[in-house]
C-alpha cells in the first residue's frame, strides 16, 4: 500500500479559544490572551507544560504585534520549548503553523508542539489608546506604492479591498445583495446554536439585512466578520502518541496550499476566484478523499462573499453559482452542506482561521451540542490569506482535511 | 484647514507622505512632473503594476530591465465599492467616495480614488483619467481619477 506522507501521522489532541469571544478582553494583551489559549489547550489534551516542547506562533502579518523578542506569550507561561517559531502570512496562519508542526514531529525536534494566535481585534478599535491588535491597513505601517493614503485605509478595515471581489462577482455573475444576506444569514442562523458565539443572540432576516448599512458598498456591516478579542491554541503530535491521550484524536488527512501568485495578480479573474481549487487537489490527493465525503466545512468567511468563491473554487457549485447556491439553504442548518457550524467569522468572531480550525476538530469529536452534525468523520477546512488587491497584499491560501478516524 | 483642491479632499491632503517603499520612489516623483510612470519592459514593452520583473521571458530579465515608463493615464473601472465608513477622520467630510481599480488602457489594474463625482454615477466599464492633485504645502502630488466626460 502507498505510504503517504502526511495522512494520518499527526493529530490534534488539543483545541482551545479563550471564552471571550462575547465578553471581549479589554484587560487582556495579546500575549496574555495567546497563553491563556495555550493552557486552555494542553489541559483539554490531558498534558503537562512540561510536555510541550515545540511552538509555533502564527500571526496574519508580521510584525503584528512584534514577537521576536524574549517576551513571548511562551515564556509568560513557563513553557520550555525546543523552538519557538513564528509563521505570518495572511488568513491561514493556523494552518501553516500546523504544516510546520507536522514537520518539526517529523524530524523529531519535538513530541508536542503548541500553535497558536490571539488579538484583541475588538479591544483595539474601542478601547483607547489601544492598538496592539487592530485588524486593517491603518496600523501596519510599511513601505509600499503609497495610494493607501488616498483612502483605502480610512475604509473599514480590509473591506475598500475585499469589496471589490463583490463588485467583481456581482458584475460578473449576477450575484445579488440578497444572495450575499443568505451568506450572513446562515451564519447568524449557525451562530443561534453556539452559546459561544459572538453573535448567538443576534438573528438576522432579510429585512434586517437589507435595512443594515453599506460600510464599503456592496458591502453590509453584515457582510463582514465581527472584531473580537480572542486566543486560540492546538496542541499536536505524532497519532502514535495521540492514542493514548484525554481527547480523540482528531488525524491530520492532507494538506493543500496555493498562492494566486501562481497566475500573478494581473490575471483579472483573481477577482472572483482564490488560489482554492489548486489547495483543494493537494490536499485531498493526499487525504484520499472527494467532494462527497466531505460531512462539515468551516471555511474562510471574513466577508460574506469569500464563502461563495471558496464553495464555487471547491467545486461544491459551479463557478458564479455560489449565490444561487446558498440561496437555496444548502449551507444553513439542515441544509445539504453544512458550513461553518459555529457562526463563521461573520458570527462566532474573528481571529483568522482558528476558529474554522477548533469548530472542525470539535465536530469530529462530537462535541458540538445542538450544532453538532451528524456522524461527522470527515472536515474541510481552509485559510485565505489576503488578494493581490493592492501591491503590500498577499494572496496565500491552505486547505486542509481532517478526519476522526485512521484510513 | 483643508486644502483648496476644489475637489471637496479633506485634511488628509496635508498629511506628509511616508512610508514610500525605495523601489516606489520613483512613482511619486514621476507624479511632481505631472507624469504617470509605470513599470514598463525593456525587452517586450509590457506594462506592469506594481513592479515587475518581466515574466514573459525564459531567461530572467535584468532588474534594470524593468522601468518607468510614461503610460496615458487613462483606463476604464473595472472594479469599485463606496466608502460609507470611515476610521480615519481625516476622511469623514469625504463619504460616501469611490475606490476604484482602474483597468488601464495599457493593460494593468490600477487602484484609484475616484474624485469628483457622484457615487451613482460610477459603473464597471466607464471611462477615467488622471487628474493630479498637487499639494504645494507638501510638495506630495497624488495620483487621483475622474469620470471621463466624452464616452466616446
Amino acid at each position: 500500500m502507498n505510504r503517504k506522507e502526511l495522512k494520518d501521522r499527526y493529530a490534534i489532541v488539543g483545541a482551545a479559544a479563550t471564552p471571550t469571544a462575547r465578553s471581549h478582553a479589554p484587560d487582556k494583551s495579546n500575549l496574555m490572551l495567546e497563553a491563556w489559549a495555550a493552557k486552555l489547550a494542553i489541559e483539554d489534551a490531558g498534558l503537562r507544560r512540561s510536555d510541550i516542547n515545540g511552538a509555533v506562533h502564527t500571526m496574519m502579518a508580521s510584525p503584528h504585534p512584534p514577537m521576536e523578542g524574549t517576551d513571548t506569550y511562551s515564556r509568560m507561561l513557563g513553557l520550555r520549548p525546543n523552538f519557538y517559531m513564528t509563521v505570518a502570512r495572511g488568513g491561514q496562519t493556523a494552518h501553516n503553523g500546523i504544516l510546520l508542526a507536522t514537520q518539526m514531529l517529523s524530524l523529531g525536534l519535538a513530541d508536542y508542539v503548541l500553535v497558536s494566535c490571539a488579538i484583541t481585534g475588538w479591544s483595539s478599535s474601542h478601547v483607547h489608546r489601544r492598538t496592539d491588535g487592530e485588524i486593517g491597513l491603518k496600523v501596519w505601517p510599511k513601505p509600499d506604492y503609497g495610494l493607501a493614503a488616498t483612502g483605502w485605509a480610512a475604509a473599514a478595515g480590509a473591506g475598500s479591498i475585499h469589496g471589490m471581489l463583490a463588485s467583481r462577482h456581482m458584475h460578473e455573475y449576477g450575484t445579488t445583495h440578497e444572495q450575499l444576506g443568505a451568506v450572513a444569514i446562515a451564519a447568524r442562523q449557525w451562530a443561534a446554536l453556539n452559546p459561544a458565539a459572538r453573535l448567538t443572540d443576534r438573528p438576522l432576516s432579510m429585512e434586517q439585512y437589507l435595512a443594515s448599512p453599506f460600510v464599503t458598498e456592496p458591502l453590509r456591516t453584515a457582510d463582514c466578520c465581527v472584531t473580537s478579542d480572542l486566543g486560540a491554541a492546538l496542541v499536536i503530535t505524532t497519532a502514535d502518541r495521540a492514542r493514548d491521550l484525554a481527547q480523540t484524536a482528531v488525524y491530520i488527512k492532507g494538506i493543500g496550499v496555493g498562492d494566486q501568485a501562481r497566475s500573478q495578480w494581473w490575471d483579472k479573474t483573481n477577482y472572483t476566484r482564490f488560489d482554492g481549487g489548486h489547495a483543494k487537489q493537494s490536499a485531498f490527493r493526499e487525504a484520499e478523499v472527494s467532494n462527497d465525503d466531505i460531512d462539515v466545512l468551516e471555511l474562510y468567511d471574513c466577508f460574506t462573499t469569500e464563502t461563495l468563491i471558496h464553495l464555487e473554487d471547491y467545486g461544491f457549485c459551479a463557478k458564479g453559482e455560489g449565490g444561487a447556491f446558498v440561496e437555496s439553504g444548502a449551507i444553513a442548518p439542515g441544509g445539504s452542506l453544512p458550513v461553518n457550524t459555529h457562526g463563521g467569522q461573520l458570527a462566532y468572531g474573528y481571529l483568522f482561521d482558528f476558529p474554522g480550525v477548533l469548530e472542525a476538530v470539535h465536530q469530529l469529536r462530537g462535541s458540538c451540542g445542538g450544532r453538532q452534525v451528524h456522524n461527522a468523520r470527515l472536515a474541510l477546512t481552509n485559510g485565505h490569506g489576503g488578494e493581490m488587491l493592492l501591491p503590500q497584499m498577499c494572496s496565500s491560501h491552505a486547505t486542509m482535511v481532517l478526519g476522526s478516524e485512521v484510513g | 484647514m483643508t486644502a483648496d483642491t476644489g475637489l471637496g479632499l479633506g485634511p488628509w491632503t496635508q498629511r506628509p507622505l511616508t512610508d514610500i517603499a525605495q523601489h516606489a520612489e520613483p512613482f511619486w516623483e514621476g507624479l511632481t512632473r505631472h507624469e504617470f510612470l509605470i513599470p514598463r519592459c525593456r525587452l517586450c514593452g509590457s506594462w506592469f503594476w506594481p513592479v515587475t520583473i518581466c515574466p514573459h521571458h525564459d531567461a530572467i530579465p535584468d532588474l534594470d530591465d524593468t522601468q518607468w515608463a510614461v503610460a496615458s493615464g487613462r483606463g476604464r473601472v473595472f472594479a469599485f465599492v463606496v466608502v460609507h465608513y470611515v476610521m480615519d477622520p481625516a476622511f469623514a467630510g469625504e463619504v460616501p467616495y469611490v475606490l476604484a481599480h482602474i483597468e488601464l488602457d495599457e493593460g494593468p489594474l490600477f487602484q484609484g480614488r475616484l474624485v469628483g463625482c457622484v457615487p451613482s454615477d460610477v459603473e464597471i466599464g466607464r471611462a477615467v483619467h488622471i487628474h493630479f492633485l498637487d499639494v504645494p504645502q507638501t510638495g506630495v502630488t497624488y495620483p487621483v481619477f475622474t469620470l471621463a466626460v466624452d464616452e466616446g
